[in-house]
């Protein structure tokens, strides 16, 4: 048989999986709208070099991802495959958090109980390669072409000039010992990182994160960008502006910003700044705060230090929309022990057990920590004993300490649980 | 009616099973082996050998992706009677062409002899694609879809849908040559 005829029985015999459904006849508009990673032409290229508003259902033509087909789902689809929701804290140490009260660690989700949202869309993880946990949750999607534009349009953005541009493939970064794993992965790109001519950095790693490295990059010195020494007010003007200066890099249509303020070990306040796209649709903001955000980092002059910019839909796949339980039947689960956390036992909770008295916040949320799958969880931050320390270490004054605790929000029968068939996994 | 609750029927052997799969999938499943035998007696033909090699599969079998499932077996179907026809005139026009276009990434000069090795590199290599480029190599090469169709689904032009096979092929080929399977 002639090699064209076996390649043509193989493809015929591959994965169901790969097989794209085609069994309905896709419909032109839909809810929500999801990057789906196109095809990097010439024509998209030359679009962009000469602002030709080329590409169909293109919203975000600022953004550094605007190569990317922004299509509409054409369907929004009932998901049912089952997913494992498993949550790997690896080596990052109890989930444990402080602050001087619960309010400083509001993120000012779009979500709330009110809602009454029964369904939220599953989004499978295309960068995931780490099926075995040997390559240290190294996420690979994107091809170096499209990381190389993604860098470029980020520096175009900047109104920089890229001078140099350093590619980084999987096995640069990691030894891998499985020989099969490395020839999956051996040419795959971890990492692109392009150099500007005022030596500002850009990385774009595998999934299409991006983080860009400044020397300092000057604010305006009316405003107090720190960790520690900036008031709430303070910090919501910074935000505006960063809003504002760089609405270019993100293509956010309508930003929308929070700033949470943890307690370090000594008391001292480490804030953060975020911006996400707000849109119309309530889940469609979720997604956005949770998964297609930007954070903002000072240096110690109160200049701009650091930008990471986030986008899991650049290197997800819309699964399908899952049923998801309401707050009190995620709390009844919580209560009975069946919840994801890096508490090391009961002893930090006060009075030894858990307590829906103790549960200080909840929120739905998408884990964006480069998991199988971006599922929704119920975020539970509970207030735990004051007193319980390591050793050498005790809680500054005026501190509370929370633990965060994770519900899979997707229905349980769409779960795939491991053997014992609970979810208790701590 | 759900996927499940067909797979159940086949489950309890109620023949009411096959009934929904054809009200279900029937005239997609046409659709898939017409595009490749381009007749309809044989593209129904086909069809209702898919019924019948679902039926003899399901159970132990337990498809978690019915459509897919189906559309597999059609397909394999398909090609395999595309294949007993003598007649050139009888058949897809689609066949002979996505043959064409497969051999210029799997037409060397070395015969392939590990189709296992061949569909794990195929497997590799398409996981590693873009959705989007994934699915196009597959409508085109698995659904053997003609390219006005693909290009109609994408809202792109056919040179557009040609560009990105061809691209696509030559990097199959060049990913088949470190495979060591294309000399």
């Amino acid at each position: 048989m002639k090699n064209t005829e076996i390649m043509l029985d193989v493809i015929g015999e591959i994965d169901e999986k790969l097989i794209p459904d085609i069994s309905e006849t896709p419909k032109k508009r839909g809810i929500l709208s999801f990057y789906i990673t196109a095809v990097l032409c010439a024509t998209a290229i030359l679009a962009i070099a000469i602002g030709i508003p080329s590409l169909r259902k293109h919203e975000n033509k600022a953004s550094i991802y605007a190569f990317l087909d922004r299509a509409e789902i054409s369907e929004i689809v009932k998901g049912t495959d089952p997913m494992n929701t498993n949550i790997s804290f690896g080596d990052m140490g109890a989930g444990e958090i402080m602050a001087e009260d619960i309010s400083k660690l509001d993120e000012v989700s779009p979500w709330s109980e009110d809602a009454n949202i029964t369904e939220m869309p599953v989004l499978r993880n295309d960068a995931f390669v780490d099926d075995e946990g040997i390559l240290g949750g190294m996420q690979l999607f994107l091809d170096e072409e499209q990381m190389i534009s993604i860098a470029q349009n980020a520096a175009k953005a900047l109104s920089l000039e890229v001078t140099q541009l350093d590619v980084a493939k999987a096995t640069d970064n990691v030894e891998i010992a499985d020989p099969e794993k490395e020839k999956e992965i051996k040419n795959r790109i971890y990492s692109v990182d392009a150099t500007c001519a005022d030596n500002t950095t850009i990385t774009v790693y595998g999934d299409g994160t991006v983080r860009i490295i400044f020397e300092g990059k000057t604010i305006p010195s009316k405003y107090n960008f720190s960790y520690n020494n900036t008031t709430d007010a303070e910090a919501a003007e910074v935000l505006d502006y960063l809003m504002t200066e760089y609405a270019g890099l993100t293509g956010f249509k309508n930003p929308k910003a929070y700033s949470c303020v943890e307690k370090g070990f000594e008391g001292e306040d480490d804030r953060s700044y975020c911006i996400y796209d707000s849109a119309d649709d309530i889940r469609e903001s979720i997604l956005n705060h949770d998964l297609a955000y930007a954070t903002f980092y000072p240096d110690e002059n109160g200049n701009l230090f650091c930008i990471w910019i986030n986008n899991a839909f650049c290197s997800s796949t819309y699964v399908g929309d899952y049923p998801i339980i309401t707050v009190d039947e995620a709390t009844e689960k919580l209560i009975n022990g069946a919840y994801y956390s890096s508490i090391p036992d009961d002893e930090y909770f006060k009075k030894g057990e858990l307590s829906a008295d103790d549960i200080a916040m909840v929120q739905l949320k998408y884990r964006s920590a480069g998991e199988k799958y971006y599922v929704p969880y119920y975020e539970f931050y509970v207030e735990l004993d004051p007193e319980i320390s390591e050793e050498g270490f005790e809680i500054p004054d005026g501190t509370k300490l929370y633990g965060l605790l994770y519900v899979p929000a997707v229905a349980e029968e769409y779960l795939d649980v491991l053997d014992n068939a609970t979810m208790v996994y701590q | 009616m759900e996927d499940n609750m067909i797979i159940e029927l086949y489950f309890s052997r109620d023949e009411c099973a096959i009934k929904e799969t054809s009200e279900k999938y029937g005239a997609f499943l046409y659709k898939i082996a017409y595009n490749i035998l381009n007749q309809n007696e044989s593209a129904e033909e086909s069809v209702n050998d898919t019924y019948l090699r679902t039926w003899n599969t399901i159970p132990p079998t337990k498809p978690r992706k019915f459509s897919a499932f189906l559309t597999k077996i059609t397909r394999n179907l398909a090609i395999d009677r595309f294949r007993k026809n003598t007649s050139e005139k009888q058949g897809g026009g689609q066949v002979t062409l996505c043959l064409d276009e497969l051999h210029e990434c799997i037409g060397g000069k070395t015969d392939v002899d590990d189709r296992i090795a061949l569909k794990n590199a195929l497997e590799s290599f398409l996981r590693g694609l873009p959705v989007k480029n994934k699915d196009i190599f597959l409508l085109r090469y698995f659904y053997l879809m003609p390219l006005d169709e693909i290009a109609d689904r994408y809202e792109m032009s056919e040179s557009a849908v040609k560009m990105v096979l061809y691209r696509m092929r030559e990097k199959l080929r060049g990913f088949l040559e470190k495979e060591g399977i294309v000399l």
